[in-house]
Parts: structure tokens; sequence; C-alpha cells
């Protein structure tokens, strides 16, 4: 599905925290004991070592949201198999490229197996230069039920960003217009609070909003396209108004504010979960009755 | 309920097999479940203090700091979460997931039966369906999430002087068979059952050497011990020490959110109870609850409920004011533990003062 690039989206946006964040770093914070005991995670930036999103944390809580999502649209014969199952490795491993992507479920397609690359994928997030950046140490305690008071040495101090922003980018290769779709749904829980970053989100920790977000969209074939956004596939087209494309010499390119517009896309996520599962049969039973 | 003590304890009550259900996966938005948001406002009913775990300089004098987010007094979701799980696990059939100490022969029967039973993913009681849990190498993530709550308008702390509170989970008598598990003799002690103390009644009244020459008496007949149940702290006039602390003044609002994910009516109905949206019950939040200080009120401003078009059915409504006052109705045991919890914090039944005979 990489061999030719078709069309491309990013997606740049400001993570501000709206309380606490607590990313873990390495379980040895270092050598020096006045370090807390829970170190908020650091990467090398610019020069200067900083606290940071890593990739991999806003990729996980936007997979697991998509699974949720799909899961409650998806037809009931529609099997979402669990990311950590064991065997599909072994079952898809010796096929081809189309048959991998078109027989995977659609989670799988969006983000990625280890037998298949995910079309999309997100940056390390690093703080946005001259807005704010807080770290703090909390303390935490276990208190018994009965006594009231402290159980045993239950006292743990974690380092959190208490006040940050963070500019992330997702980026979407020969991505399907109801991808999109999706990855607005996934912003929109993020900025509401009902997707949360980091550890102990149900104590409190975890909420950002998602700020000022720009859509970048590429299209690379040859016709340009006249105020419609055009996924992957030839037939899959949505008009999307007041998206002009501009010749960039080799693609087409059109520029958007916001995030929201991607949830006002005319596609309906449920219809295309059940298109997406008889293109699966299909493609299994073409498989089958060829011998494979 | 004790006399004369500023706290009083609600008994734990047996976790029957059927009461332990499996959890829900966390792995897709069920559609015919909860799920939403409680927008709610916090009022400090009695002087309130969240430490930092620092100290400040405030006017010549070394003070405990209050919490702060940026310069800004907060109530953090870990302070609200372990209160509301407090108050859920007392008012429902629940496991108790914290037992006092190391596991110790004499106290293996101390609680009721099915309580000392650790919740798996196959069969969890109601709280920990709610809030979590971890058993070993596995746990559960718990399916309400407690938001940071941040002042309504500019609110500043003051200096208040908190008395030393001594730490109550000290072993009396320092035996080896209870080693780590508490004062016995507020804890644990069943002689009524074996000497004409005249039972729980008349506990204030006992002293600690009346006490240990029961004890002695005993000897070799000792009764089999059982937890009173869990500790709450009832609600009065703050009493004031030497201890210097930064505290939120009475009349300070805190607002703030509580977001529950794929619940059922019977969990919701439990969490809102716990939050005490029907108005009866008043939480005890932060440090010095013996000195009747951290009394709060919740109340809701809103119940937002989870609804995106993208979903095939409309979410279902209900009045989580309604479900709180409902709560527990068909279930006697559970019922008795609202009812008393309902006495112990509505801040009706008000804590004796300091100093008092029996204090």
């Amino acid at each position: 599905m990489f061999k030719n690039l078709r069309n491309e989206a990013r997606i740049f946006f400001w993570l501000h925290t709206a309380g606490p964040l607590l990313i873990k770093g390495p379980d040895q914070p270092g050598l020096d004991p006045l370090l807390p005991d829970m170190r908020f995670i650091r990467a090398w930036h610019n020069g200067r070592e900083v606290p940071y999103i890593p990739g991999s944390s806003l990729k996980g809580v936007l997979r697991s949201r998509a699974e949720q999502v799909i899961r409650a649209l998806a037809p009931d014969r529609m099997v979402i198999p669990d990311p950590f199952q064991r065997g599909r490795d072994d079952e898809m491993k010796d096929k081809p490229g189309d048959y991998r992507y078109y027989a995977s479920d659609p989670v799988t397609q969006l983000f990625g197996q280890t037998y298949l690359a995910g079309r999309l994928r997100c940056a390390d997030a690093f703080p946005v230069e001259d807005r704010p950046l807080v770290l703090n140490e909390r303390n935490h305690v276990a208190i018994n039920r009965i006594t009231g008071a402290t159980q045993g040495k239950a006292l743990f101090n974690p380092e959190v960003v208490e006040e940050g922003t963070f500019a992330a980018e997702i980026s979407l290769t020969n991505f399907a217009v109801w991808q999109l779709k999706l990855l607005g749904v996934l912003l929109q829980d993020l900025d509401d609070g009902f997707l949360l970053l980091g550890g102990s989100t149900t104590r409190g920790y975890g909420r950002v909003r998602v700020e000022n977000a720009q859509v970048l969209v590429r299209d690379y074939r040859r016709h340009p396209p006249a105020e419609v956004l055009r996924g992957y596939e030839h037939d899959d087209t949505v008009p999307v108004a007041g998206c002009r494309y501009t010749n960039k010499g080799y693609c087409w390119e059109a520029a958007r504010e916001g995030f929201e517009w991607l949830l006002t896309l005319n596609v309906d996520l449920a219809e295309t979960l059940e298109r997406l599962h008889r293109k699966q049969r299909e493609v299994q039973q073409k498989w089958v009755n060829h011998g494979g | 309920m004790l006399r004369d003590k500023p706290y009083a304890f609600v008994p734990l009550l047996p976790v029957r097999p059927e009461d332990r259900r499996e959890v829900m996966p966390h792995n897709r938005i069920d559609i015919n479940r909860l799920t939403g948001r409680l927008v709610m406002e916090l009022e400090v009913v009695t002087p309130l203090h969240i430490g930092s775990g620092s100290y400040r300089l405030n006017e010549g004098q070394v003070v405990r700091a209050f919490l702060r987010r940026d310069q800004v007094p907060v109530i953090p979701g870990s302070s609200l979460k372990g209160v509301v799980r407090g108050l859920a696990e007392a008012a429902s059939r629940s496991c108790l997931a914290q037992p006092p100490g190391k596991p110790c022969q004499r106290l293996q029967a101390a609680t009721p039966p099915g309580n000392r039973q650790p919740c798996s993913e196959k069969a969890a009681c109601i709280t920990c369906r709610l809030f979590g849990f971890v058993q070993g190498k596995k746990g559960y993530r718990g399916r309400v999430v407690f938001g940071e709550f941040t002042p309504c308008d500019e609110t500043k702390w003051v200096v208040t002087e908190l008395p030393p509170m001594e730490q109550p989970f000290k072993d009396y008598p320092r035996t080896r068979e209870n080693r780590g598990c508490g004062n016995e003799r507020l804890y644990y002690c069943q002689f009524y059952r074996v000497v004409g103390c005249g039972g729980p009644a008349h506990c204030p009244d006992c002293t600690k050497e009346e006490w240990l020459r029961w004890r002695d008496g005993l000897k070799g007949r000792l009764p089999a011990p059982a937890f009173r149940g869990c500790k709450f702290y009832l609600q009065g006039d703050p009493r004031q020490g030497n201890q210097p602390h930064e505290v939120i003044s009475p009349g300070s609002r805190f607002q703030g959110e509580v977001t529950f994910h794929n619940l059922d009516r019977e969990e919701l109905a439990l969490l809102c109870f716990a939050l005490g949206l029907d108005g009866e019950i008043r939480l005890g939040l932060g440090y010095g609850k013996p000195a009747y200080f951290g009394t709060v009120r919740l109340g809701l401003r809103e119940a937002r409920w989870y609804t995106r078009e993208y979903l095939p059915a409309k979410a279902v409504e209900l009045d989580p004011v309604e479900l709180a006052r409902n709560y527990g109705c068909n279930d006697p045991d559970v019922a008795r533990n609202v009812a008393l919890l309902r006495e112990i914090l509505s801040g009706k039944h008000r804590g004796p003062a300091w100093g008092m005979e029996g204090y």
C-alpha cells in the first residue's frame, strides 16, 4: 500500500495541559538522591534535555480509543482482534501486501501491526518555545480504610508537568477518507477529556486540550482535486466546501485551520465498516478459492 | 457509634460470590451502558488543608504548604478519588482492598466472609469494578476518572494552626500476633463476647488500663478478633493547635469534573451516593479530620452524557441526584450502612469537643 504515494495528511496541533500530566520516564531516574521516585520522561531536543510526550504515548491512546469506537460501530460479524493476540503474524507473514492490508481489521489498517506498517504516524511532542513549562513533584500516599491512617510506607512522589504546551504532529500516508474522519473523532475525545494521556489518569492526571490545530492535505495524483478530499482508493471522495488546493509542482496542497471540520466530513463510519467487512471477506474468499 | 469519639465505624459487609462479577473490558464503548461526565462544585465547609509535602515561609513563619498548581490552590483528583472510594467500599458489599498490616494468623477471620478474597478480572466486587484494582502483576483500570478541582473565583489560603495529630496505626498492645495490625482496643476488640464490659456502646468508657486488665485476665481464651469496620470521622467545630498550616477558608468554592465510562445503573448509583449528590453527605477531605478540618460538600452543576453523532443510539439519561437518594434500597444490609454513613457524615451528629472525657 505504500508503493504508490497518492495522498498524505498532516495534522499539527498543540497539546496544552488542563491538569497535571505524568508520563513516566525510566525506572532508574539517576544517581542523584534528590531526584523524585518517578521522573517525567525527557529527551534531548535542540541541545537541551526537555520533558516531552513520546509519539508512542499519543499513538497508544489514539489506537485504544479507535478500537473502542470501531467496536461500537462495527457489524456483529466483524472481528476486531486483540493487538496482543498471538499467531496473527504467522498467519499473515507469507501473504502478499495487499492481502495483509485488506484482510486486516480497520484498526490494524490504520495503526499497523508487526506484519503490516500502519498509515498513521505520531511524532514526539516537544514543548513549544516561549510557552510556560512548569514541573513539580506531587506526593501520594495510600490510606488504610480501617485505621484511616497511611498504609505502611506507601508514599511515592512523581514528577509531573503542571503546566505546559507541546507541539504534536500526526501524519497519515495514503489515507482513506474514513480514517481522517475517525481521527477527527479521536481528537474531539482528547480535547473533551474522554481520552487522557500518560499515567494515573483516573486520579486527575493526563487531561489536555487540543489547540491551534491545522490540517494539511496533499494529493500527489496528476489531476487537481476541486473542493473534494480524495482517499487512496479511486472511488473514495467526499466534497469539502472551501477546500482550495494550490499547485506545489509535484503535488496539490490544501490547508485548513482547526480539526472540527474533519467531524463534518460526509462519511458514515458504520456504513464504511460494513463495506470494509465485505471487502475483507471477499479478499479472504478469493485467497481460499485460489488455493492459498 | 462510639460515644465521645470523633469517629465511628461502619461495619464491613460480607461479600457473597454473586456480588462479584466479571469486569467490563475497556476495549469498547458500550452503547447500552452509561458514559458521561458530572460537572461538580465543591464547597469548603470547614478549613481545608491538602498538603503539598513541602513547607513555605509565611511572614517569617515556616508553614506546611497547600498543594498548588502554578500558584493556584487545587484539590487533586487523587484526594477525591480516595475519599469517594472509601465511602463506596463502606456503602456496598466490597472487598477490603487494603487490610491493615501484614497477613497474620489471628486476624484471618477478623473480616466478614469473602471480604479478604482478592478481586480478579473474572470476579470483582462493585468498588473494584468502578475504581480499579491491582492484584499481583495484573490490574484493572477504574472506569471513573476524577479531575483536578480548581477554584471558581480567586481563592487564597490563610494560615491556621492545627493541633498535632498522633498516628493511630500504632500496634497496641505491642504483641507478636498483632504486629502491624493497628490498635486492637480501637479496631477489633471483641472482649464483650466473654467479659461483662457491656459491649461497643461502652467502649469509650473502657480505659487503657481496664482493657489491659481484661486482656491479662483472659489469658489463653482471647475471643477471635473482628474489625469494627471502616473508620469515618464525624464533623464538628475545628480545633485549633500550634502547627501552622495553609488552609482554604470555609465558603470557598472549587469546580471540577468526574467522568465515567460504561457503568451500569447500580454502579452509577453507588458513585453518585459516594459523591454525596443526595445532599445528605459531606465528605472529609485532606488533613486534620480528627480536628474536624476538611469537611466539604459536593454539588452537581450538570450531568453531561456522552453523545456523539456517529453512535447509533442516544445516551440514556438518568437523574444522578435521584440515583444517589435511592441507592441501597434493594439490600437491607447495604441500606443500614447507607443510613449509618448519612448519620455520620451529614454533620447533624456533631463530633465531641476535644478534651471531653473519653475522647
